[in-house]
């Protein structure tokens, strides 16, 4: 357990060293967000209105996807497929630890920091539009929210964990991780909130894991839905659905990789 | 005499442009299914902004002033230049990775001027298919809004003008902002922030209602100039005002950040002795 | 003899953080950093003649590879002068940068997924090589370093020793009259070594082209080399040729004598300038003014004698002696 703790702070560490690109992402979102709010606020102002969304659950929609993305993406599949390609997944396979481990606790050192980081500025972002923006919080919804977050970074993760082992068929992972992050961004509501979509895309999304990503956890703290256990339940199962289904693929996928003496 | 040798030396630099455009065409078409993969993806995410605007003008059919078709040409113009700043110059990543990877020495070598070179030293081709795809929302756009044949025909003209201070204005964020990669080798943030100005130059800069704001968008970081104006003078017609302003600001921008580069690369200090 | 090269008093410092492990350490250098700074170059001079052929040799971090880069005009110098072809490189004029060229044993200069001869192609437009000097250079060179058969493959699909002999030629399209060569061998195995040794002498014999290469090896230095220059810690500590840097710091020989049986400690004792006793093995220690009588006086002694080796002392030792004495 330890090996993994380790693993852990020294991803930290490293976060820490690194920190100059953590922040310059920080005031580019804070720059994103502000365009975004400007193109709600002025619609709005102008006597718009976008489906039966408020100004104020607008702008917030699009404030949690920015903030979000930043503690969420990490570059998984990116990692994953190097060290594919390049066969620097030998040296942590010669050794008594596992793959999914070594990866995860190396992605949870990155979130974590990443979220210390941001989350002083998304809570000042936050509380300086609060009143603007007509949100009232409450506990059962915070915790709900903050549940459905890390229910939907974990989907997030192995999805992209599995699409980095498809590098054990494919041979890299630039083009079809590209492809997959933008369909995946569109899928989760990161473009436009799911139920302003066409219903056809509505109902393929709810036969899909990537609207507990952002869609979900967002709705929930926008109270556009009622706190149901399914919305947490629902993602649980893909959760574990997923983290089974890339143990079978890394299984298969690293005795064709072994086979090339990498 | 002098104008032989600009017209020489303009000559030889045109040849090296093609030459390079040709082998890293050459080179990214020898990965068939990745050259493949990429274009389809590129499309994509075109076509997340078309579907973002069709989606919020099925609520409403005016944002701060611009119809669906005139919003139309705004993307359209932003996936132009986009198109054109991959295609061309691959962004000017190539300054940030040969900083990383220390193979700007044998650039800086060179007997042509530096940053030349590292701007077309490689293109990502498969972008072109942004550029094809603007042009088509373009035509599409103008096919449905009410202007005569003569006022396309003039206003395209001017058009052309604006599109290429628009490229000028996103290529000199990009020179002034991976160049400071060679101060730092924390170089991921660099390649997110100019695409991200770029991406927010896609709406109407007419949604910034506070002057303050309207004012860092036109001069500071100019998300106007970048797709806004060219969009307005194609749809709405010739305005001297903004005209002579696309140009001013694109030479300043350019002029700053050339001296910018030239600064950096009499900093630079690659590493290893 | 012209002066090609020209290095007063030149000085190059870096400066660095000192970056301590542990996450404690991390927070604090947030706040606190401490400012290093090494001299990687300190107060050099020397001069290189036309067509000379000089070896850089000398530790890593000696300031070999920084020397080369101060003389392409890559790095600028904190003090001194450099007058290379009497430009200052410093200045990066186009002039001067069609006159020579730079390659690095580790760096690669060639598009990875085409041919050479692209990157060939590509250089002959950047250094403004016309068709009829592109030609004759190309085919001169490639049939020296005999890759007519592999310019045609890709880059990635060649060996290190391929692509570093493509390296050279893309180098030496447009017929520079200095060539920096920065670790040029470093990782081929030994027959391409050889290969791009013989091919450099005769080059430079034919187009006294003036050459200056950094090296750990040895070997490119003896083979290649008319002077040698030993760089440790920045400063130059030996200038000069290997002649006279074997006479000054092995002025001995190694005398080994192989005898057909066990000489006894009596008769040794009669011979001086012994070495080394292995039991029918004996080594002498000689320095070269007297090898030739000693070996003449063992011969034509009564002594068992079944063979005899003369060796030089090698020239690694030789350097390490420069280095430690």
């Amino acid at each position: 357990m330890s090996k993994y703790l380790l693993i852990f702070y020294n991803s930290i560490q490293r976060s820490l060293i690194y920190r100059f690109n953590t922040f310059s992402l920080l005031f580019i979102q804070i720059f994103v967000f502000g365009v975004f709010f400007y193109l709600w606020s002025s619609i709005y102002r102008e006597g718009g209105q976008i489906g039966n969304y408020s100004l104020g659950e607008m702008v917030t929609y699009y404030f949690l996807v920015i903030f979000l993305s930043l503690i969420i993406k990490a570059d998984v599949a990116w990692r994953v497929g190097d060290e594919i390609r390049l066969g620097t997944m030998t040296t942590i396979l010669l050794r008594p630890i596992s793959y999914f481990g070594y990866t995860f606790s190396r992605l949870a050192g990155e979130i974590v920091f990443n979220t210390a980081v941001y989350f002083s500025s998304f809570l000042i972002l936050f509380l300086f539009l609060k009143d603007y923006l007509n949100i009232s919080l409450n506990l059962e919804q915070v915790s709900f929210f903050l549940v459905s977050v890390i229910l939907g970074t974990a989907i997030y993760f192995l999805f992209f964990y599995m699409v980095g082992l498809s590098t054990f068929w494919f041979g890299f992972v630039w083009g079809f991780n590209f492809t997959m992050s933008m369909i995946v961004s569109f899928l989760e509501g990161a473009v436009i909130p799911l139920d302003l979509l066409p219903e056809f895309i509505t109902r393929m999304s709810n036969f899909l894991p990537f609207k507990y990503i952002m869609f979900t956890p967002i709705s929930i703290f926008t109270k556009r839905t009622e706190l149901t256990l399914d919305l947490l339940i629902i993602p649980l199962v893909w959760v574990i659905a997923l983290y089974f289904i890339s143990l079978i693929m890394f299984k298969i996928g690293v005795k064709k990789y072994e086979g090339y003496g990498a | 005499m002098k104008a032989m040798e600009l017209k020489k030396t303009f000559l030889k630099y045109f040849k090296i442009f093609l030459h390079l455009q040709k082998i890293g065409l050459m080179s990214r078409t020898a990965y068939r299914a990745n050259f493949f993969i990429i274009i389809f993806a590129v499309l994509i995410q075109a076509s997340f902004s078309l579907i973002f605007i069709k989606v919020v003008f099925g609520f409403l059919n005016n944002i701060s002033g611009w119809n669906y078709y005139e919003a139309l040409v705004i993307v359209a113009t932003y996936l132009i230049v986009e198109g054109l700043m991959w295609v061309l110059f691959g962004q000017f990543n190539t300054i940030v990775k040969q900083i990383q990877q220390g193979e700007l020495d044998g650039l800086i070598v060179r007997p042509i001027d530096t940053q030349f070179l590292v701007s077309v030293w490689r293109g990502d081709s498969e972008d072109i298919v942004r550029i094809i795809t603007g042009l088509g929302v373009i035509v599409y756009a103008l096919n449905n809004l009410n202007l005569t044949l003569t006022q396309i025909t003039v206003n395209s003209f001017f058009y052309i003008f604006m599109l290429f201070n628009a490229l000028v204005i996103t290529y000199s964020l990009a020179v002034l902002f991976k160049t400071i990669s060679i101060w730092t080798i924390e170089a991921r943030a660099f390649f997110h922030l100019t695409d991200s100005f770029s991406r927010m130059s896609q709406y109407p800069t007419d949604i910034f209602y506070h002057k303050i704001v309207q004012t860092i968008a036109t001069v500071i970081i100019p998300l106007f100039f970048m797709a806004t104006v060219p969009a307005k003078i194609l749809t709405r017609g010739f305005d001297l005002k903004i005209v002579l302003s696309s140009f001013i600001i694109a030479g300043v921008f350019f002029y700053i950040s050339r001296k910018f580069f030239q600064f950096a690369l009499t900093k630079y200090e690659s590493a290893s002795s | 003899m012209n002066k090609i090269i020209e290095v007063k008093n030149l000085t190059k410092t870096y400066d660095y953080f000192k970056k301590e492990p542990g996450l404690k350490n991390s927070f604090k250098n947030l706040f606190k950093r401490k400012k290093l700074f090494k001299k990687a170059v300190d107060d050099i001079s020397f001069d290189i003649n036309e067509g000379e052929i000089v070896g850089f040799l000398g530790p890593n971090g000696a300031g070999k590879t920084t020397t080369l880069k101060m003389l392409s005009g890559i790095l600028t110098p904190n003090k001194g002068e450099i007058k290379v072809l009497d430009y200052n490189p410093e200045k990066r004029e186009a002039e001067y940068q069609r006159q020579f060229a730079l390659v690095m044993g580790q760096k690669n200069q060639l598009w990875w997924d085409l041919p050479p001869m692209e990157s060939f192609l590509l250089n002959k437009e950047i250094y403004g090589v016309s068709k009829q000097e592109f030609t004759e250079n190309l085919d001169e060179l490639v049939k020296a370093l005999k890759i007519e058969d592999i310019i045609d493959k890709q880059v990635r699909k060649l060996s290190l020793g391929e692509r570093m002999k493509s390296e050279l030629v893309a180098s030496l399209l447009h017929s520079p009259k200095v060539l920096f060569l920065d670790e040029p061998t470093i990782g081929l195995d030994v027959i391409a070594q050889k290969n791009i040794r013989d091919f450099l002498k005769k080059y430079n014999q034919k187009r006294k082209t003036t050459i200056l290469l950094t090296s750990h090896y040895m070997e490119d230095i003896v083979a290649l080399c008319d002077r040698l220059i030993i760089i440790n810690e920045g400063k130059i500590i030996y200038n000069g040729s290997i002649n006279d840097l074997m006479k000054k710091y092995a002025p001995n020989k190694m005398i080994t004598v192989f005898f057909e049986k066990e000489i006894s400690a009596n008769e040794l004792k009669k011979l001086d300038k012994v070495y080394k006793i292995e039991d029918c093995k004996v080594l002498f220690k000689v320095s070269r003014e007297e090898v030739k009588n000693f070996a003449t006086k063992i011969l034509s002694s009564d002594l068992p004698v079944k063979d005899i080796e003369i060796s030089e002392v090698d020239v690694d030792s030789i350097i390490r002696n420069v280095f430690t004495g």
